[in-house]
């Protein structure tokens, strides 16, 4: 009987192990419908400032501010990976770790230094067991990003690109398009592409005349950082709606695969029993047999 | 109240949009002084400063603290971006005075300390006396 208890054992821990997963995905599930409330709600105020800056660039003819030109002198490259703090989320960290190396070799073969800077525990233990020196590291950010921690670190990366410490901050995280879709992926942060106005895009009738307070230079001046703050935020807010994501595939996975298990387990459990019966069986007609002939 | 007179009016912070309703008149603190808008005004691009923010709703007034930012008006629409914002019955006067005199305290050891503790000072002091006010 000792098989048979063995596979007993066994079922009762992947059951066990069931229950965790299963309330695991319950978790990420949760959290991943609030995530995605406040990302859809950071959206009117990304997508607001991005038509301010189109209109008043159709304003101003010469458009000319320090994120918007290109640094060459310090040779050196700004990259912040956004991975989780959390593990069992299936190959969601490992698809960003791949893709930020991918773009290490880049630089590296343009003869670029990096200056990497980490967010999330997972790429900063990575990152050191590379050996890779970390310029900066965060794991202060969870699935509830609030903007004023997002603020200070793009203020943080815009003072260094005015200094000209680095010629340009590229930003590596998961990008999320739907439920079923999120891709890694690599934005350019700084220096920023010249904002196009949309007459020259979409002619348009006749512009609308603003009335502007103060000039539309100046806007535009405090309206560029603002934008650039506003991207790192949304790439926060994806970032932790794809982890939320990829840990209820994972974890649904994992219940599934635990539940097969059991099946096969028990149908295993039975057979042994089954068999053993038979044995016991044989062994007494086998005996009676002989007791009867002698 | 005449519908003629309404216009639409966003408040639109990061986190959220606040406010999205039928307003008859807003005042705001734009970054030189306050700044009244009615219907039918004339095209507008704004910077904000920090301080209120009133809007006369036909059911009556919602007023809310907001930290700088941008507003457009444009065809009877109002739309006010700020990084945060707060209404003002919600602003704990109490906790909102102890960080004002913690601040205050504070001993700057830098040029950029020192401005973050202006900034800081002079956020504090405007919830503190639109909290106040409106008690």
């Amino acid at each position: 009987m000792a098989k048979a208890r063995q596979i007993v054992k066994r079922r009762k821990a992947v059951s066990n192990i069931k229950k965790i997963t299963r309330t695991m995905q319950l978790i990420a599930t949760a959290k991943y419908q609030k995530c995605l409330q406040r990302a859809m709600g950071t959206k009117p105020y990304t997508q607001r400032i991005t038509q301010l800056v189109t209109e008043l660039a159709g304003q101003v003819t010469d458009i000319n501010h320090p994120l918007l030109q290109t640094n060459s002198g310090s040779g050196r490259v700004a990259v912040l990976v956004i991975t989780s703090n959390r593990g069992l989320c299936g190959g969601y960290n490992a698809q960003i770790l791949r893709t930020a190396l991918e773009r290490f070799r880049q630089v590296e073969a343009s003869q670029r230094q990096i200056q990497l800077q980490a967010a999330g525990k997972k790429a900063i233990a990575y990152f050191r067991f590379l050996g890779r020196a970390l310029h900066k590291s965060y794991s202060h950010f969870d699935d509830r990003v609030r903007f004023e921690q997002v603020q200070g670190l793009a203020d943080e990366f815009m003072a260094a690109y005015e200094r000209q410490e680095v010629d340009a901050v590229y930003v590596v995280y998961m990008r999320y398009i739907s439920t079923a879709r999120q891709r890694p992926e690599i934005i350019q942060l700084l220096p920023m592409s010249a904002p196009q106005s949309e007459q020259k895009t979409t002619e348009a009738a006749t512009p609308v005349q603003y009335e502007f307070s103060p000039s539309p230079g100046e806007l535009l001046a405090e309206l560029l950082p603002e934008s650039v703050r506003v991207r790192l935020f949304q790439c926060f807010t994806d970032a932790a709606v794809s982890e939320q994501v990829a840990r209820m595939v994972a974890m649904k996975a994992a219940t599934d695969a635990a539940g097969d298990m059991i099946k096969y387990l028990t149908r295993t459990y039975n057979r042994a029993r089954q068999t053993q019966i038979t044995m016991e069986l044989l062994d007494i007609v086998g005996g009676a047999n002989a007791i009867s002939a002698s | 109240m005449a519908r003629e007179n309404l216009f639409h009016c966003q408040l639109i912070t990061p986190d959220a949009a606040l406010a999205d309703e039928l307003v008859s008149s807003v005042v705001v603190t734009a970054h030189d002084g306050e700044l009244g808008v009615l219907r039918d005004r004339a095209p507008l691009l704004c910077r904000l400063g920090v301080g209120g923010l009133r809007m006369q709703t036909p059911t009556g007034t919602r007023q809310f603290f907001i930290d700088g930012g941008f507003m457009q008006v444009y065809s009877n629409e109002l739309v006010i971006l700020t990084p945060q914002a707060r209404p003002i019955d919600q602003i704990p006067v109490q906790d909102t005075q102890r960080q004002l005199k913690e601040w205050q305290e504070k001993t700057a050891h830098s040029l950029a300390e020192q401005e973050t503790k202006d900034v800081e000072v002079r956020r504090l002091r405007a919830q503190l006396r639109l909290a106040v006010k409106n008690k």
